[in-house]
């Protein structure tokens, strides 16, 4: 420790931690100590002044940051690095995308399914369905799990029914529902998978989704919560073959959309699911923002719910939000940020626009 | 009484250096606190535009962070950081340029060493006020690239070796440059002492 500091030169001392520290960070303790000591030696007092004189030469005070600064650094770094992990590495993207499906023709009822089915064993979709295949329906209350041979599993909801084939041909993956399931799907690009359901035709792209096509509904909906599907009217589908076009007129959805098939309507809708889910795996369920501006706010809400922002960056450049978020849902934290930055939202086309007078 | 010898912190960093690596955000938060305020000091050296310096010194921690688990153990951790910044500085830099941004930070076409300006410290006695006058004085009459060396040597207190990787030189090169700053310091020095003690005893 005793350190033969009277033998220092200027440049010895202004590489001293110990010297550095009382000359750029002093505090009561070191500089008694150390005026202590040029006290007692002071013939290194000359040194000691140089090596001073050199370090706050070099030094720069008004750029300094505080503890705290550093600290919110920190977080904000740990924050913004687990936003951009690429979402292949994320072990939960091992299957291409589940989606939740519900098909819905109340007043036809199972009579119409099985009329339905004998259209498809007409050859309209494809012979694999029409022979050789496996049903299940589930009557119980609780949810069932169904393991395909690809690996692929399906979790069927109650009064829900599945067909699907012994064995999957070479080409496609193809399942009919009716009701509600949940799917994760296996990836295979060379194999697509299909679901169809009496209006419409969901074609897995890339992991999870939820398909709702109940028959006493007229609505059906396909939502997605990992990966990619697309979505076409059967009747396009047809339209399509038919004519051996390769244009589809289909929607894409990605993790956090919806579609909403109106049966009255015949139209496809693409909307944000009810309750969108923060998709960045170990994201932080705690965002603190102080005085933070609203575009770095929206900025990380479209990272982590993978849903697009629209406002006018000009008209609010002078919003900020000091506010902490956890757990609450994304229309909480819209609803929150509205109130504080005086506007309002809709959501169009699964994006949600900020309608604002500015603050 | 011998002042308290501070903990040396090479070893330290090797260990902050280990963990980050293994996903301890404690060793970043700690490599931060350690080192931010002085790499920021770098590169305001380099860009007097505190947000500009800020932003590059906040995104050479965010890559280190998200590339931890491939990133590889630096001899010097401290060296490392500098190098980071110094390069990203430029990088940016000329990125700015090119998008016509560059009335902000006044762009040269090198990274040129900006000149010391030392703000006034109050609390400090007049005459060392008056030293670091004459060190800032000294130290701008120096060449770029020695002005550069003696920071890296006084003020982030690195070896030989470490400040060749940062500049991009060879140690040859850092002990001439340094030994020339050196050189011009002594000569102009000792008149500055002599004239320090002359001051003394005529007040005396």
């Amino acid at each position: 420790m005793n350190k033969n500091y009277q033998e220092y030169s200027f440049e010895d001392f202004s590489r001293d931690e110990s010297f550095r520290q009382w000359v750029l960070n002093p505090d009561d303790k070191n500089d008694e100590l150390w005026k202590k000591w040029v006290f007692e030696n002071p013939d290194c007092a000359e040194n000691i002044k140089i090596a001073k004189a050199f370090l706050l030469t070099l030094h720069e005070k008004d750029i300094l940051l505080n503890n705290d600064d550093l600290a919110l650094i920190t977080d904000k770094i740990v924050e913004e690095s687990l936003l951009i992990i690429p979402f292949w590495r994320q072990t939960a993207f091992k299957f291409a995308a589940s989606i939740l499906l519900t098909l819905s023709i109340g007043f036809i009822g199972m009579k119409y399914y099985v009329q339905e089915s004998s259209n498809l064993t007409s050859g309209k979709i494809t012979h694999n369905l029409s022979s050789n295949y496996l049903e299940e329906e589930n009557i119980n209350k609780a949810k069932k799990q169904i393991t395909l041979e690809d690996g692929s599993l399906i979790t069927l909801y109650p009064k829900s029914k599945i067909r699907y084939p012994k064995q999957f041909s070479a080409q496609i993956r193809e399942v009919y529902l009716i009701g509600q399931a949940f799917f994760k799907v296996t990836k295979n690009p060379k194999r697509p998978f299909w679901v169809y359901t009496n209006y419409i035709s969901t074609q897995v792209l890339g992991t999870s989704f939820m398909v709702k096509a109940f028959e006493n509904e007229k609505n059906i909906k396909v939502e997605v919560h990992s990966g990619k599907v697309s979505v076409y009217r059967r009747e396009d589908l047809e339209k399509a073959k038919l004519q051996q076009k390769n244009e589809l007129v289909g929607i894409i959805l990605t993790p956090n959309q919806e579609v909403d098939y109106s049966i009255a309507e015949a139209r496809l809708l693409k909307s944000i699911i009810n309750r969108p889910e923060v998709l960045v795996a170990n994201s932080p369920n705690h965002f603190n923002f102080d005085e933070t501006p609203i575009a770095e706010v929206f900025g990380i809400l479209e990272k982590i719910y993978g849903i697009n922002i629209i406002f006018d960056e000009k008209n609010m450049e002078n919003c900020y939000l000091t506010a902490s978020f956890s757990d609450e849902s994304l229309y909480d934290k819209l609803k929150l940020i509205c109130k504080i930055t005086h506007s309002t939202y809709e959501i169009v086309d699964a994006q949600i626009i900020i309608h604002s007078k500015g603050c | 009484m011998i002042p308290q010898e501070a903990q040396p912190s090479t070893n330290n960093d090797s260990q902050l250096w280990q963990q980050l690596k293994n996903g301890s955000e404690l060793a970043l938060g700690k490599l931060i606190k350690k080192y931010f305020n002085l790499l920021q000091n770098y590169g305001y050296k380099f860009v007097r535009n505190e947000d500009f310096v800020k932003d590059c010194v906040q995104e050479v921690f965010v890559e280190i962070w998200s590339r931890r688990q491939n990133i590889s153990q630096p001899d010097s951790v401290r060296a490392y950081l500098l190098s980071s910044v110094r390069k990203r500085i430029l990088r940016e830099k000329k990125k700015k340029k090119i998008n016509g941004e560059d009335e902000i930070i006044n762009i040269e076409n090198d990274l040129k060493f900006a000149e010391f300006s030392p703000e006034l410290v109050m609390i400090e006695q007049e005459n060392t006020q008056e030293t670091i006058q004459k060190v800032t004085i000294l130290l701008n009459s120096l060449p770029k690239r020695q002005r550069e060396v003696i920071y890296l040597r006084f003020y982030q207190n690195l070896e030989r070796d470490e400040i060749a990787q940062i500049m991009g030189v060879n140690a040859q090169s850092v002990s001439n440059l340094l030994q020339a700053a050196f050189k011009t310091i002594r000569e102009n020095w000792s008149g500055l002492i002599f004239h320090y003690l002359f001051l003394l005893n005529f007040i005396s």
